[in-house]
């Protein structure tokens, strides 16, 4: 099946989708209240849900052919390559491996609650709202897909316009502060990449006298000669600082409670739920496999930085007396588990921190969008205006509950699955403090039952003291259609998390392979390919019977 | 095998999606308007809109309707403004009246039915597993594994190009039956389906009806799998699911803040103990690359151990200059701790009397808490490998039951003298572990789980006919009014405090003699713990017939508007009662060891370390044995004789006036509990917020952010103050550019000066 669909370029056509409807929303009328818009934009984030779930023909087993280790030592697939700027090495190259392709398919989901929540949450310029959400989709995907690091800079650029205007017009009334906060922040951190991927380019220039941006081409010539000492670190401190700031990891994560707080709830789940992913994607794509001596060197500190993050987010956001800025910190606590699981080095870590990505995306998505819902009723976020709400609306009680449960990790939701791996993992880490960092890291699980639990108690519980609390009405139809396949991805991801898992697990040892400091996988010449061919060779039957067992 | 938890987790979907509809809307006490149409809820969904366009004044039906259509909610009630909330401190206020919903009759017997229909089932498989594993007797080693499916799979990992292996995680999610499971599930299913059937008569008026069920339902699923798990994970997919029932039952009655409160508290200090546990299993899987607990290089064989060892299990120095195989069990410890309300982590359990009283009978005082016991026995071989875990563990143990003991003499709170009996007898059940004596700890597990169910339940019927009343101070005299709660609970007095022939003489007795002489090679039993464990067996005796005395002797001194209402609870609340009280009376000759009757321990075998246990007798003489066993029997009765002449003789059946109880300094002071609750609420509760909170209103506020804005607001300056440079006067530009040029070439002949100068 896979043959049949690398055929037909899938990965451009869900690139493509949402910029057509973009145009469609464009060009035909907007329609009474949004209608039109509403709908075509509805249409085409789900036809884009659609053209994405092709990806899930992602066939893992076969980066274990020697066939494919020989094309070019590729371990991702739906490529596609055309040349964009030849003289300067520049392509349109895209591609997805295991991780990759879930985050697509995540991106994907998310979007259609992001659009559909919009119906209700968006009251004025309907058509530029619906346009400007769908360019963002398109930016954040190629974000994921982009396989050459100038399209990858193009589609990074692409997605932070949207969402700023996504904060600064339809956003609180902070917005612009909020926006241009985060605008500043991101672009720093940009500005800093951008120079590095010059840097780079200009040293595989002097290693190979070959001019490429792509990435493939470069962790081949990295692969022969690697980046090490100052100007590894260099290249690696700016890459890793543009996407520290998005995680965000502590201390870069003063943005974020603003820009939640401002953003609409669309803007909220998209920003949580798929842009911070972004910043620990490109760890894993960008960072770990480029510089791996380097990631080796600062992976202490970041080990450091994260269980700083799990457990500060964890205590500001307890103290928070506004819901969405309460998720907004315990998102910088679950990023920072995420974060943690990327800079151990071990399998069960890696697998929990993808894994962990996308929980964080469907409960903080799925919190955003309940935390929008009753904020559409009585227009306040202030956890001392609720109260009572259990009584009122039980519906949105009962899916609250589950959520916030599957936010501080109970057992059998999406939530444990992954921070039960990377502590498990982190734990047996060789780099150095990672067992203590993990003991503090641990702490979390007692921090997030505080907050949440604190917080859904004055929120749901409680008489209902507050007259204005006594007027609300459950979810609709529509909101409960919204969140129901949520509330089962948790319990999915929960209860059969190998149905995720097993499509990225080979891609996550090749990433193992590149962080194993010396001499990653090589990509290049025919010896090591041969000698690589023969190791997964050996692996392949293990792998398979796995498999086997994992899908009966 | 799966069917066993199967059939409460049905139980508990189908309660939860259909419990509202088949009990009905329930139709609360509402002052201002009201709507016609409340029953059924066939087409809700839209009419939450209607009802929120409308002028309606009665949204909550809205609310119960929605609810009842889509089907997610449960037994529900609409806001009632005389609800629990109005009666404060009155924990049972369900059967106040006020706040009685008028659910449908046939509904509530189906729903509550249902719920207990499916826990007895799960027992009737649980019986069948349990004669199954009698007939197949193995000492303890016949084992039965459910089908498994694959919960976690990371594939280990081998650099193709060297030789670096890091080991993977292949966890399957699998069911396992072995004896002390077998007996667990027996407790569980068995207590559990009495318990239920108590419950469709005590909350028979309760708007929440369906919802308790769904959530009792729950309960037992995740204590199920709790026991079941063949694995420390699936074990704590069942530990932390009790913990989410225990959090949503004590919480019950959620307008009451003090009941979420509590719930929250649970949690929470749970939360703390689960840590440690998690500690433990991250350390588990280091040294024996596995979380099972049998099978190949199983946690709790002898070749995983020993593969362990092999691996540096014994080598210390790990944390705090102890090893793993001191710290493995002591963070598993910590983590019962928790769960079974010990010290230092026992402050949630009083407060956990929030809950209605069969979920404290069921949850918090016959199995739940006793999580804790069976996952130290479960994992019994890696306690014995640490002696000093051992000791601390029957120190602590010892500790807790006097420590809950005193408290529980000055309670005036009917439940409450329960709720700290319970953590006391949690103790006794530790302190049997820390000696060696894991087959004793599971038979007083199983003995308390008869009379201390007995005694909540009883409780239970006493604050039924009591209106709600819980204040012994409010008792007295109900004795004659209400015969069978109060023969029942006499046994379960007599059982408890260790009464010969009653259940608690057995199980307290040999608890009490290992404690002088452990049964182990390491010879942990002392004669001082023996002491210890005689003084709370003493006080046990006293503290109950002490709270018999006060409830159900003397002159009432409730008022006659309440003593109107007195009456025996109907008989599916008595018939539990009568069950338990059998058992209690007779339970105990399952063990009774004076009479040479093993067949507990021996059927329980190695799961709890019989042979262990076997190798190792007693290490002191018959007559010593006998001497030990006359001095606990005389005690018991002695105690009991001498409370009840004590508090006969005692007017209104106090022995001290207010004044003299607040004039006494160690009254004061046990009755605040010894204040463990005011030092943790100062230490973590007030410390953590406000360390909290300088994190966030200083740290992230000020450094930070203000360093963030610090940099903007410079840049901005810088900019303001060029700004003027762009003034659009030609003569400006003119000699910014003069300046320009003279600064080029000044550079260039610089430049040319240095470098070029080597050329």
């Amino acid at each position: 099946m896979l043959e049949q669909l690398e055929t037909i370029p899938v990965l451009s056509i869900m690139l493509a989708m949402p910029l057509v409807g973009a145009l469609f929303v464009g060009f035909l009328p907007t329609g009474k209240g949004g209608a039109n818009s509403k709908l075509w934009a509805f249409v085409f984030s789900l036809l884009t849900f659609f053209v994405s779930l092709l990806l899930l023909a992602f066939n893992q087993e076969a980066l274990f052919s020697a066939g494919n280790v020989a094309n070019a030592g590729s371990h991702f697939q739906f490529l596609e390559r055309h040349n964009w700027l030849p003289e300067f090495g520049i392509s349109y190259h895209v591609g997805v491996d295991g991780i990759a392709m879930l985050l697509v398919v995540m991106t994907t989901f998310l979007q259609i609650f992001a659009v559909a929540i919009s119906f209700t949450t968006i009251h004025e310029r309907f058509k530029e709202y619906f346009i400007t959400i769908l360019v963002l989709e398109t930016g954040m995907l190629g974000a994921f897909v982009a396989l050459d690091l100038v399209l990858f800079y193009v589609f990074w650029e692409v997605m932070l316009v949207p969402m700023y205007f996504l904060i600064g017009i339809w956003g609180g009334q902070r917005r612009i502060y909020a926006a241009l906060k985060f605008f500043l922040y991101t672009m720093a951190g940009s500005m800093l990449m951008l120079v590095a991927i010059m840097a780079l380019f200009f040293h595989v220039h002097a290693q190979t006298g070959v001019w490429t941006f792509n990435l493939l081409d470069i962790k081949t010539a990295l692969a022969a000669t690697p980046i090490t000492g100052r100007i590894g670190m260099l290249m690696f401190g700016a890459f890793a600082l543009a996407f520290a700031i998005k995680v965000p990891m502590f201390p870069f994560h003063t943005w974020l409670p603003d820009a939640h707080v401002e953003a609409p709830t669309a803007g909220s789940v998209i920003l949580a739920g798929v842009m911070l992913k972004l910043g620990t994607f490109g760890f894993v794509r960008y960072c770990i496999p480029l510089f791996p001596d380097a990631a080796a060197v600062f992976a202490p500190l970041i080990l450091i930085l994260s269980t700083i993050g799990i457990v500060y987010g964890a205590l500001v956001a307890a103290m928070q007396t506004d819901v969405k800025k309460l998720v907004a910190y315990s998102s910088v606590s679950h990023l920072g588990f995420v974060m943690l699981g990327l800079f151990s080095f071990t399998p069960q870590a890696l697998s929990g921190a993808v894994l962990q990505m996308i929980n964080h995306g469907i409960s903080t998505g799925a919190l955003f969008l309940l935390v929008g819902m009753i904020y559409e009723r009585r227009h306040t976020r202030q956890i001392a205006d609720f109260g009572g709400l259990w009584e009122q609306m039980p519906v949105f009680g009962r899916i609250f509950l589950i959520v916030t449960l599957s936010s501080i990790a109970l057992p059998l939701t999406n939530g444990f699955v992954g921070e039960f791996l990377i502590l498990v993992g982190a734990f047996q880490s060789e780099v150095p403090f990672a067992q203590v960092l993990t003991v503090i890291a641990t702490t979390g699980v007692i921090w997030s039952a505080v907050y949440m639990l604190w917080m859904f108690q004055r929120v749901m519980y409680g008489p209902v003291d507050k007259p204005e609390n006594r007027r609300l009405r459950d979810l609709s139809f529509g909101e409960k259609a919204i969140m129901i396949p949520l509330v089962l991805v948790i319990f999915w991801m929960g209860i059969y998390p190998t149905a995720f898992t097993r499509k990225m697990n080979s891609s996550l040892q090749i990433v193992l392979g590149e962080t194993r400091s010396q001499r990653p996988l090589s990509y290049g010449g025919a010896e090591a390919a041969a000698a690589a061919a023969a190791a997964q060779q050996q692996r392949l039957p293990a792998a398979s019977g796995r498999a086997g067992v994992a899908s009966r | 095998m799966w069917l066993i938890p199967a059939f409460p987790l049905l139980g508990y979907l189908i309660i939860a999606f259909l419990g509202q509809r088949l009990t009905g809307s329930p139709l609360p006490v509402v002052e201002a308007g009201g709507h016609d149409d409340h029953h059924g809820g066939d087409h809700a969904a839209t009419d939450a809109h209607a009802h929120n366009a409308g002028p309606s004044d009665a949204p909550e039906f809205a609310a119960d309707h929605a609810a009842a259509a889509s089907g997610v909610a449960s037994g529900h009630g609409a806001n009632d403004p005389h609800g629990p909330t109005a009666h404060g401190d009155d924990h049972g206020s369900s059967h106040g009246g006020h706040d009685e919903a008028h659910l449908k009759p046939g509904g509530t017997k189906l729903v509550g039915g249902l719920a207990t229909l499916m826990v007895f089932l799960s027992f009737l498989v649980s019986l069948l597993v349990f004669f199954s594993l009698l007939g197949a007797h193995g000492e303890g080693t016949a084992r039965v594994f459910s089908p498994a499916f694959t919960w976690m799979n990371v594939p280990p990992f081998a650099d193709p190009l060297g030789s670096e292996v890091m080991k993977g995680l292949n966890l399957n999610f699998q069911l396992a039956v072995d004896p002390l499971t077998s007996l667990m599930l027996l407790i569980i299913t068995g207590i559990g389906t009495l318990i239920h059937l108590y419950s469709t008569g005590y909350m028979s008026h309760d708007k929440g009806y369906a919802r308790y069920f769904s959530y009792l339902n729950l309960f037992v699923f995740f204590m199920l799998l709790l026991v079941m798990g063949s694995n420390f994970l699936v074990m704590f997919v069942g530990w932390e699911g009790v913990g989410l029932a225990s959090y949503l039952l004590i919480g019950f009655w959620y307008t009451r803040q003090s009941a979420t409160d509590a719930g929250k508290k649970a949690f929470i200090v749970n939360r703390v103990g689960d840590f440690a546990f998690l500690i433990a299993l991250f350390l588990i899987f280091k040294f024996f690359g596995t979380f099972e607990f049998y099978g190949p290089g199983g946690v709790l064989t002898a070749e995983g151990i020993a593969g362990a060892k092999a691996a540096g299990y014994l080598q210390g120095g790990l944390a705090l200059g102890l090893g793993a195989v001191t710290l493995v069990p002591l963070l598993m410890f910590i983590g019962a701790t928790g769960k079974s309300a010990q010290i230092p982590l026992f402050v949630w359990l009083p407060d956990a009397m929030e809950g209605p009283t069969p979920v404290s009978a069921l949850i918090h005082a016959a199995t739940m808490v006793t999580a804790g016991v069976y996952m130290v026995c479960r994992a019994h071989s890696l306690f014995l490998l640490s002696p000093t875990v051992m000791t601390i563990v029957a120190v602590i143990g010892l500790t807790t039951a006097f420590m809950a003991a005193t408290i529980a003499l000055v309670q005036t709170d009917i439940k409450r003298v329960l709720a700290y009996s319970t953590v006391s007898q949690l103790g006794y059940m530790f302190l049997a572990c820390g000696v060696g004596a894991f087959g004793i700890a599971m038979f007083h597990v199983t003995t308390h789980a008869f009379f201390k169910a007995l005694l909540f339940l009883g409780s239970g019927s006493v604050i039924h006919a009591m209106s709600g009343e819980q204040d012994m101070r409010n008792m007295g005299g109900l004795g004659l009014k209400i015969k069978t709660t109060w023969r029942t609970m006499l046994i379960g007095t007599l059982a408890i405090s260790g009464i010969v022939p009653f259940a608690g003489f057995w199980s307290k007795d040999e608890i009490l003699l290992h404690a002088f002489a452990g049964p182990n090679e390491n010879g942990l039993g002392s004669p001082l713990l023996w002491a210890g464990g005689f003084i709370v067996a003493g006080m046990t005796a006293f503290y109950m017939v002490r709270m018999m005395m006060k409830t159900f002797a003397g002159q009432p001194r409730f008022s006659p508007e309440v003593g109107s209402h007195v009456h025996e609870s109907p008989p599916s609340m008595t018939f539990p009662l009568i069950v338990l009280a059998f058992l209690s009376a007779v339970g105990g000759f399952m063990n009774a060891a004076p009479l040479g009757i093993h067949a507990f321990e021996h059927f329980l075998g190695d799961t709890v370390g019989w042979r262990e246990r076997v190798n190792y007798p007693l290490r002191v003489e018959n007559t010593t044995v006998l001497i030990l066993l006359a001095a606990s029997a005389l005690l018991a009765i002695a105690v009991c004789l001498w409370a009840r002449s004590a508090y006969a003789k005692a007017p209104r059946g106090e022995r001290l006036t207010e004044q003299q109880k607040q004039a006494n300094p160690l009254w004061r002071w046990t009755y605040n509990k010894w204040g463990v609750d005011e030092i943790y609420n100062g230490i973590f509760v007030r410390g953590g917020k406000a360390f909290s909170n300088f994190l966030w209103r200083y740290m992230d506020v000020k450094v930070i952010d203000g360093m963030v804005n610090g940099v903007a607001g410079g840049i901005a300056h810088f900019a303001n103050s060029i700004r003027g440079w762009q003034s659009g006067y030609v003569r400006n530009y003119a000699l910014t550019m003069l300046v320009g040029v003279v600064l080029v070439v000044l550079g260039c002949l610089i430049g040319v000066g240095t470098f070029g100068g080597g050329r």
